[in-house]
């Protein structure tokens, strides 16, 4: 997983801190991100991941969106607004606000079941796909220089990309409504399988072994 | 005998641990398979010979079929084919004590493993990857490895012997952190499920019983066990574990004490060891660790190199205080491709390629190949005008690059996105920042028609 991203890029404004944290969580839990498919390697994916873990580990009311990435990144955005609907049980949500380890292996676990069920529902139409693969194509370095005031001058903002991201967005939210119970299982089912295999490697979640219905 | 069942045969011989009879069949089956161009066939042939070889300890024999497969895995080689080569590649990187090698192979293995979910291919990687992380003394992270192992070992249901394998990187895990219990437990279900094979694989359960009880403070029970290892090892004339037991003897600063140390000496000094070079193994076998397109370009492009040396050039240079540019190219084919055969538009991209490497080339800049059309160069050492004169005869060159065919004049737009290193804030300069900029810079070219924009 590559670890070289910039805080920057986030979808929330984070600090220093917590951003440290996680840069030292890909380091020490390099063997949980071996489940990542080489083939989807990418800077985006990276910061993705950065995105899922504080959304997972941080109460809603602690929360702030950086505004600019919103509007640069609305298909990251549109990720986030899926994960926000999980139904995650309750002790393993407790155990999420205070357990960045488990946050980290959940959110591993999420963007890939994540990726893998919209490509799985995308493969189905041909022109759908399409988009999906020339947004792919971005996906390798930060698009915060795409929308660099040094560029107004040719225009106001990256016309193309962004009715490119507008489109996919468009797409994954249909694929969200249509199968609604099927992603909000798999999803489910990420965190479960991130949470037993948490437990093989760390122990019970909850130090006190019972859990919280 | 019919081909499909040729290669169920070599996997009945397989299981039932007839290595000898594997070679035998291998060697007869491949050449067939390679000349009716059955390259699945021919992998997986390669996949047994390879397997069988480093079983029965012919180490040249396993180093010469490694070669052969990876060559064949470049170019036909599956996601399975790269998964079982990953995990045989880094078992011959153990072999040359080159654990970082180990271990990255391993990890490939892994990743290929879990996209396939090949629920025995990850067991037996994270068993091994715990091995070679505990020999390299990242205890932490072997651990993690064994856990997760072990997690995955229970949603196995059905064992063969690939997955009894395993057992024996998880009996070295155990053996290297001198956990007696755990060592026995898995020795009980490694003996319950190898049934026939317990002959076989004594010697390897006798070398990891000789390192635990050498952890555990046993010496001359270690000492026996090494012995009785070698003696086996001697039996089943598998050279290669004769000086692994040599490796660890030396580390345990046991060989004066060992009785057969003269003539386990001898046998080494018959055996070819220059074969045992790390470096020498990993230039004969780097390749499939490159993107394939890029490996290909790499072998006649020698500037062509893979995105991860760029990054570390990049970074050196940084350091430095050296500037440099970063360029990116992108031709247009859409038009080309609408209306001309594919292998000829491929042919005019390589060419095109060629010649933009060529311009580029006596500026000594180091080249990422991104897809077969667009790329993207570092060039250091090189002054505003002098770069502006390259992209203006680069465009010169390549713009007159326009195809007649029987369908019409087709011409093959090229634009730029380039930034110099001092365009940016000095605390912003790295790869990722001059990639992004050079990026968006093509962005704007490319939907203004324009070969490149400059501000």
């Amino acid at each position: 997983m590559q670890a070289k991203i910039d805080k920057v890029d986030c979808m929330f404004l984070i600090s220093d801190e917590k951003f440290c944290q996680f840069l030292d969580l890909i380091d020490e839990l390099d063997i949980f991100t071996l489940v990542l498919p080489f083939a989807e390697e990418s800077y985006q994916r990276s910061v993705s991941i950065l995105d899922i873990w504080y959304l997972i580990s941080t109460e809603e009311i602690n929360r702030i969106y950086n505004p600019e990435n919103t509007m640069i990144y609305p298909y990251r955005n549109s990720l986030l607004e899926i994960i926000k609907t999980l139904q995650i049980k309750r002790y393993i949500q407790l155990a999420l606000y205070d357990n960045a380890r488990l946050a980290f292996i959940c959110a591993i676990h999420i963007y890939n079941e994540l990726d893998n069920f919209l490509k799985s529902k995308i493969a189905l139409n041909e022109e759908v796909l399409l988009n999906f693969s020339s947004l792919k194509r971005y996906s390798q370095k930060s698009l915060r220089p795409f929308y660099d005031s040094k560029y107004t001058e040719y225009e106001n903002y990256p016309k193309q990309l962004a009715m490119l991201q507008s489109s996919v967005v468009t797409q994954v939210q249909e694929i969200q409504q249509t199968y609604e119970l099927p992603l909000s299982w798999t999803l489910e089912q990420a965190i479960d399988e991130a949470s037993q295999v948490y437990e093989a490697v760390f122990g019970l979640i909850n130090d006190w072994g019972g859990r919280v219905p | 005998m019919i081909i499909s069942n040729q290669i169920e045969h070599l996997r009945n011989l397989y299981e039932k641990q007839k290595y000898l009879e594997v070679i035998q069949f291998g060697t007869i089956t491949l050449p067939i398979a390679l000349e009716e161009k059955r390259y699945d066939d021919a992998l997986i042939c390669y996949e047994y010979l390879a397997s069988a070889y480093y079983e029965s300890g012919n180490y040249e024999k396993f180093l010469i079929a490694m070669v052969e497969y990876e060559k064949l895995c470049l170019t036909y080689g599956q996601d399975r084919n790269k998964m079982l080569y990953h995990y045989l590649y880094s078992k011959l990187q153990v072999i040359t004590k080159n654990f970082d090698a180990a271990i990255d192979a391993t990890k490939a293995s892994i990743k290929y493993a879990h996209y396939l979910k090949n629920n025995e291919l990850i067991v037996i990687n994270y068993y091994n990857l715990a091995a070679q992380l505990a020999r390299i003394d990242e205890w932490e992270k072997a651990r993690i490895a064994m856990s997760i192992g072990e997690y995955y070992k229970n949603k196995v249901t059905n064992y063969n012997l690939i997955i009894v394998e395993g057992y024996v990187g998880a009996l070295y895990y155990f053996a290297t952190i001198a956990n007696k219990e755990e060592f026995e437990r898995i020795k009980q279900i490694f003996l319950e499920h190898l049934k026939e094979g317990q002959n076989f694989y004594d010697a390897k359960i006798l070398l990891s019983e000789a390192i635990l009880t050498f952890n555990l403070g046993e010496i001359e029970k270690s000492i026996l066990l090494f012995e009785n290892a070698y003696i086996r090892f001697k039996e089943q004339q598998n050279i290669m574990h004769v000086i692994i037991i040599e490796y660890f003897l030396n580390e345990f600063n046991l060989t004066d004490r060992f009785r057969y140390r003269n003539e386990q000496q001898q046998l080494i000094k018959d055996f070819d060891c220059k074969l045992l070079d790390p470096n020498k193994v990993k230039s004969l076998l780097s390749d499939l660790f490159f993107k394939d397109d890029v490996s290909a370009l790499a072998l006649q492009y020698p500037n062509v190199i893979s995105k991860e040396l760029i990054v570390q050039h990049v970074e050196q240079a940084i350091q430095n205080n050296e500037s440099l540019y970063c360029l990116h190219w992108c031709f247009n084919t859409n038009e080309a491709e609408e209306l001309l055969d594919n292998l000829f538009v491929e042919q005019l991209m390589f060419t095109l390629f060629e010649t933009i490497y060529h311009f580029i080339f006596k500026h000594n800049a180091e080249v990422n190949v991104i897809s077969k059309n667009e790329g993207e160069a570092f060039i250091k050492d090189i002054s505003e005008t002098e770069f502006f004169d390259l992209l203006l005869n680069l465009k010169e060159i390549l713009q007159s690059t326009v195809v007649h065919s029987t369908k019409g004049m087709v011409e093959i737009p090229l634009h730029f996105g380039f930034i110099h290193s001092e365009q940016l804030p000095k605390e912003h300069i790295s790869y990722e920042q001059l990639a992004a900029y050079a990026d968006a810079n093509l962005y704007y070219a490319k939907t203004h028609g324009q070969l490149y924009i400059y501000n």
